[in-house]
């Protein structure tokens, strides 16, 4: 018991929030223009492998976003190779009037996290660039993974 | 059971379909379980994916084993947790329902975001590519 009493206090302990900017790509595709917001905000926190992540990327920064590539978005840390290549539920993100569930999805050993939405009942699809064409334009995600 | 403070071990999750009629368990190709325990907390992913098997049939409601069970104080949830899909145009959101001592999770679907979800059964597991994926944050 005390052993397990430690843990969970060193669990407690060593959950600190660090900043990171989430870089947006765009891959694949054609016609990619990458979508630029005013608030940019990435924050982290890392318990051993386990990383948890939020993003928030809301207001016209520059660039509406355009194209077919898909919407991607840096990790703070790259994922392990047992990491289970998975579209979890995210967030939302919203577009003029558009508005949809985000899925995640992070691959074994990427750097990456890759976006899906539902564009429809009973439609996922990954999320292009054009999603994110109108001025007002928003990304919200948490999600966790694997570390390497 | 042993663990050290967040790392990921691997379990193989137990499909079963609970209740209803006309069951036939769906097999996948990938079957992975990986989860982590840091106090009292467990970070659980799940991924069933590619025909390994028997397709899923039958109205029996889809339930996925727990590396750990839920503790007597884990309130009852019901929680957005990832993605399902059977064939084209079934994607839907799968939802983890979670009771306070449970050694499974039950699943349920939503293709309509402004719908009550759904219980999924065996049926909407029933082609080839079907597929299940979800992470899952659980009290123990």
């Amino acid at each position: 018991m005390a052993r397990t009493g430690l843990l969970n206090d060193m669990a407690y302990e060593a959950v600190n929030w660090n900043n990171y900017t989430p870089t947006v790509t765009l891959v694949g595709g054609a016609g990619n223009t990458v979508p630029v917001y005013t608030t940019n905000t990435g924050r982290w926190s890392r318990t051993g492998k386990l990383v948890n992540v939020e993003i928030y990327l809301t207001g016209d920064g520059g660039n509406e976003g355009a194209g077919s590539g898909i919407l991607t978005i840096a990790l703070p840390f790259t994922s392990g190779a047992n990491q289970a290549t998975s579209y979890v539920a995210a967030g939302i993100l919203n577009n003029n009037v558009t508005f949809g569930y985000v899925l995640a999805q992070v691959a074994a050993s990427t750097s990456v996290v890759s976006l899906g939405y539902f564009s429809a009942a009973s439609t996922f699809i990954a999320a292009p660039g054009s999603i994110q064409n109108n001025t007002t334009r928003t990304i919200r995600m948490n999600f966790w993974y694997e570390a390497v | 059971m042993s663990f050290q403070l967040g790392i990921f071990n691997t379990y193989t999750p137990v499909v079963t379909l609970v209740g209803g009629a006309g069951n036939t368990v769906p097999v996948y190709a990938t079957n992975i379980g990986r989860w982590t325990k840091i106090g009292n907390m467990v970070w659980l992913q799940l991924y069933f994916t590619g025909d390994g098997g028997a397709e899923g049939a039958g109205t029996g409601v889809l339930n996925f084993s727990l590396p750990i069970t839920s503790a007597a104080t884990q309130p009852v949830f019901r929680v957005m947790a990832g993605y399902m899909y059977n064939a084209t145009a079934t994607a839907s959101v799968a939802y983890a329902d979670l009771n306070a001592g449970a050694t499974s999770v039950t699943i349920r679907r939503a293709t309509d975001p402004s719908a009550v979800p759904a219980s999924a059964n065996g049926n909407n597991q029933s082609n080839t590519a079907r597929e299940i994926r979800f992470n899952l944050v659980y009290e123990v």
